[in-house]
């Protein structure tokens, strides 16, 4: 396994880090008129979106996984002599990668923000668009947590840096969550989509990491903060009208975002009171059966299609 | 809009677009609430379905690099869900 997972590793840091000359050429067999380089990088920049960091979050949360799973290794158990060979080298490559594609990223996020600010603010402004701006900050939590103690050692600036970080998950939640009951053209049934529980995944996540560096009381407040709106949301979502609000159909794989944050808040739980406890099982099973439900009912579309296929 | 169309739902699911990366976190969320419900219930049951759920998300996820290794510049062409 570890192999497979080194192999395209490597192949994503060139991908990763040749993005500018792909694009590049591809616009130039495009357009055959000569233009200066300068604008052909400002169009490439302009389609970089927030979303892009859901590449980064899921880096981060795998390189956790395994961090994880290698710690849980050193204590025998059952079946964790399976992990046994599951090398702590490939952990660390994936953190490396995840680090690299973070500042990639970051970096050509920020050059957008710097000379694409309306385009920026425009995203900001889109109902589905501001979740994406959680994204890079749930990342670098994530990266945070898992990354390995000798590298990034836990000194005040690690705890400084989970602050700042959280601070701005803050800030946002001030804006979307207030928008949601205060700006009517923003009410929470009019905008209620699956992308939104990214936005409570954030909480929960920084949540996790104030319980690693010991700010206790920041935690339960972003903990509290995040399951308050999660149920507000999970009920809207239930209740939304089919005709209210279109989501668009790219963003499909959204709905898997549901059984993230209950799992996301029973690990969170797990830290804040120290031990897996009855909350942590009761959020856990949510999670499980929402999986479930929607691989059920993906394996039935399945079916139903099959089904016409044959007869 | 797109929702009233099946046949150009097709389309853009079967494009390689970057919201597919959203399909690959939540499974490691729940493969790692997975590994910490087997750490403290240690049964054999639940060692076995955290197992299977890692296995998932690691599969997902080494197959999202690959599509994307493979496919980088529809990753970049193909824009922005959200508008």
């Amino acid at each position: 396994m570890d192999e497979v997972a080194i192999k395209p590793t490597i192949d994503i840091i060139v991908c990763a880090s040749t993005n500018n000359t792909t694009s590049a050429k591809n616009i130039d067999h495009s357009h055959p008129i000569t233009k200066p380089s300068h604008s052909q990088s400002l169009a490439f920049l302009t389609k970089i979106h927030a979303g892009y960091f859901f590449i980064c979050v899921s880096f981060g949360a795998q390189a956790l996984l395994w961090k994880s799973l290698s710690e849980h290794n050193n204590e025998s158990q059952t079946l964790w002599h399976g992990f046994n060979f599951m090398p702590s080298v490939a952990y660390l490559l994936l953190w490396c990668l995840a680090v690299l594609i973070a500042a990639t990223l970051s970096f050509l996020y920020m050059l957008k923000c710097i000379l694409h600010f309306n385009v920026v603010k425009d995203e900001f402004a889109h109902h589905i668009g501001v979740n994406y701006m959680y994204t890079p900050w749930i990342s670098y939590l994530l990266m945070l947590q898992a990354s390995p103690p000798w590298i990034v050692s836990r000194t005040c600036y690690y705890e400084f840096l989970c602050l700042a970080f959280s601070f701005v998950i803050f800030l946002l939640d001030v804006k979307l969550f207030g928008q949601w009951f205060t700006t009517e053209k923003r009410f929470l049934s009019v905008v209620a989509n699956p992308v939104n529980l990214v936005s409570v995944i954030g909480n929960l996540v920084a949540a996790q990491v104030m319980t690693e560096i010991g700010w206790n009381e920041i935690a339960i407040s972003m903990y509290s903060l995040g399951m308050v709106h999660y149920l507000i949301l999970f009920v809207t979502l239930y209740q939304r009208l089919t005709c209210s609000n279109q989501f668009p159909v790219v963003l499909r794989p959204a709905y898997f975002l549901y059984f993230a944050a209950p799992s996301m808040a029973s690990l969170a739980w797990k830290s804040i009171s120290g031990a897996f406890l009855i909350s942590s099982k009761m959020l856990f099973f949510l999670s499980l059966f929402l999986f479930i439900s929607q691989v059920g009912s993906k394996f039935s579309y399945i079916y139903i299609y099959i089904f016409n296929w044959l007869f | 809009m797109q929702a009233c169309r099946p046949a150009l739902f097709k389309k853009t699911m079967k494009r390689l677009n970057v919201t597919w990366w959203i399909y690959s976190f939540p499974l490691t969320f729940l493969g790692l609430a997975c590994a910490e419900y087997a750490h403290e219930v240690k049964s054999s049951m639940a060692s076995a379905l955290m197992l299977v759920i890692c296995i998932v998300s690691v599969l997902v996820f080494v197959f999202l690099m690959l599509t994307n290794v493979l496919k980088v510049e529809r990753l970049l062409h193909k824009n922005a869900p959200s508008k």
